[in-house]
């Protein structure tokens, strides 16, 4: 079953804990982890901080805000 | 985002710009707000978190081409500044001066006047399992598929209380998820009670559930009222989800049920976000909601607030008030008389009368339970943020704490990221009081706080 109802243009790849995860533009880091079945949100606007990723090397940023992006290194704990 | 230049020439901007009136929230209020300012010859600044305005209600696709048409109010009469977390208000020399945050990079904006709309955000009410992957709120599932066209999960049950979890429940089945069951705490005889004369009385609104009834009925998505879901299993993810019946207290009987399901979509009801109205000091009858008057005034001259700040009534009340709050910011600055007031408001007084009749019976029907706590057992996270357990905060009582403040200082509980906006309800729930929150209404980092407090060179 395909998570993803629609997908527009060429997917991209980041990496997630060394995984890697497809996105499309204008794809949230948790909508493109929710998308490949890891569901990490809670509020999924900002409020609640449960889907807290390091991004590049920069800690504390919430995935579910964050746009995702070729090549990003994501992970789950800093 | 902002090159650096364009961020230095912002900065110049706004370093000798006074605006008349500063919004801040994009979603219905603040855009009907923006729109009645302006009309009247203020000059607006429109501040959101999002990078686009609409907030949670008019939530633009992220994926597609966002369509402004579909907002109610024009946004190009406004100085916008969208992707701004406004982190703290204050009131200097009769100005609001508003300090955020565009892009990671500090920003201040200062106005004569302020409409704070800063809208609402979900209650979700801890149970065990909670923390489990798969578990989010039934906003955040819809929001997943309005703006990114993905759905959370395979199966999904639609959890928790209120009106909220019908047009979620039945967007996820016409776009081809595959809900398990729609689970209400309110049993279907109080609903019936409670809602009957205000259904009659709005048939729109009437139209609009049996609406959603249908498409889960055709969809064969069991409606399970009087129950709720007091636990889920799983390791990676959820996996088996226990619904239990409940009486009108919401205490959990042994006649349970199990089913497979990898997702919990669960709203128990709306929270307002009234951070920046506490810090400028605006009271609160309730220790919930802003108090206002008929003008949108709070209690602080020159603050205006609209929407869910001042109550939980949906969209169309908000869009009403946002539009009231922005004619009394302008007289507030002379920009109109207190009669052409009377006249622009008078409409939007009686369709926010009437919006807030039907609000009204939604909130007196669907009460939370005071029993529900019964779900947690000891190792329950209550505060995710601090991985604060239902125990500790049951020991952190037998020990003398009386109160959610109490509990807040002893254990942690509400003093992480979040600032106790999930866990804030359920700890006031099993004890009393409220959490207070001070100084910094979202987290900023420390140089953003030093460029806003030191002095520039």
């Amino acid at each position: 079953m395909h998570l993803r109802l629609d997908a527009h243009g060429t997917p991209f790849t980041f990496s997630y804990d060394g995984c890697e995860v497809s996105a499309y533009d204008g794809e949230t880091i948790a909508g493109a982890l929710a998308a490949s079945g890891v569901c990490t949100l809670l509020c999924g606007m900002g409020v609640c901080y449960a889907c807290l990723v390091t991004i590049d090397g920069v800690p504390n940023q919430r995935a579910c805000m964050a746009a995702a992006k070729p090549k990003l290194c994501v992970r789950s704990s800093p | 985002m902002h090159g650096r230049g364009e961020a230095e020439a912002l900065r110049a901007f706004l370093a000798v710009t006074r605006f008349d009136v500063a919004i801040v929230g994009a979603g219905p209020a603040g855009l009907a707000a923006a729109s009645s300012a302006s009309a009247a010859g203020s000059r607006v600044a429109l501040i959101d978190a999002y990078a686009q305005p609409g907030g949670q209600y008019y939530k633009q696709s992220l994926v597609h081409a966002p369509s402004f048409e579909a907002l109610p109010c024009k946004v190009d009469v406004a100085a916008r500044f969208f992707d701004t977390t406004v982190w703290s208000a204050a009131l200097v020399e009769g100005d609001v001066v508003l300090h955020g945050e565009c892009a990671g990079a500090p920003l201040t904006i200062r106005a004569r006047a302020v409409v704070l709309a800063p809208g609402a955000y979900e209650r979700v009410l801890p149970f065990p399992g909670w923390t489990t992957h798969g578990v989010l709120t039934a906003g955040a599932a819809q929001s997943l598929l309005k703006s990114q066209r993905i759905l959370a999960g395979k199966q999904i049950v639609v959890a928790g209380s209120g009106p909220f979890l019908l047009p979620v429940a039945s967007q996820l089945v016409e776009h081809g998820a595959d809900v398990a069951c729609v689970v209400e705490a309110v049993s279907f005889a109080r609903i019936a009670r409670g809602m009957a004369t205000a259904l009659l009385r709005h048939p729109n609104r009437a139209r609009q559930a049996l609406g959603y009834l249908r498409v889960l009925r055709e969809a064969r998505v069991p409606i399970r009222y009087g129950s709720a879901v007091v636990a889920v299993q799983g390791a990676q993810r959820v996996e088996r989800i226990t619904i239990a019946r409940v009486d009108d207290a919401w205490k959990a009987g042994t006649d349970r049920m199990e089913i497979e399901a990898d997702t919990v979509a669960c709203s128990y009801g709306f929270l307002p976000s009234t951070e920046l109205a506490q810090m400028l000091g605006c009271t609160s009858c309730d220790d919930v909601f802003v108090d206002c008057d008929d003008a949108m005034r709070s209690s602080v001259p020159g603050v205006f607030v609209a929407g869910e700040i001042t109550g939980i009534r949906g969209a169309e009340a908000a869009l009403h008030q946002g539009a009231i709050a922005g004619i009394y910011a302008a007289v507030s600055l002379g920009r109109l008389t207190a009669p052409q007031a009377e006249r622009l408001a008078r409409s939007h007084r009686t369709n926010f009368a009437r919006a807030s009749r039907f609000a009204a019976a939604i909130n007196a029907t669907y009460v939370l339970g005071r029993a529900w706590h019964g779900w947690l057992d000891d190792s329950t996270i209550v505060c995710r943020c601090e991985h604060v357990t239902y125990a500790s905060i049951r020991e952190a009582m037998s020990l003398g704490a009386q109160d959610a403040r109490e509990i807040k200082a002893t254990t942690r509980c509400g003093m992480g990221y979040c600032q106790g906006r999930m866990c804030g309800s359920a700890v006031t729930q099993v004890s009393s009081g409220t959490f207070r929150r001070h100084g910094v209404a979202q987290p900023v980092t420390l140089a953003t706080i030093a460029d806003a407090c030191l002095p520039k060179k």
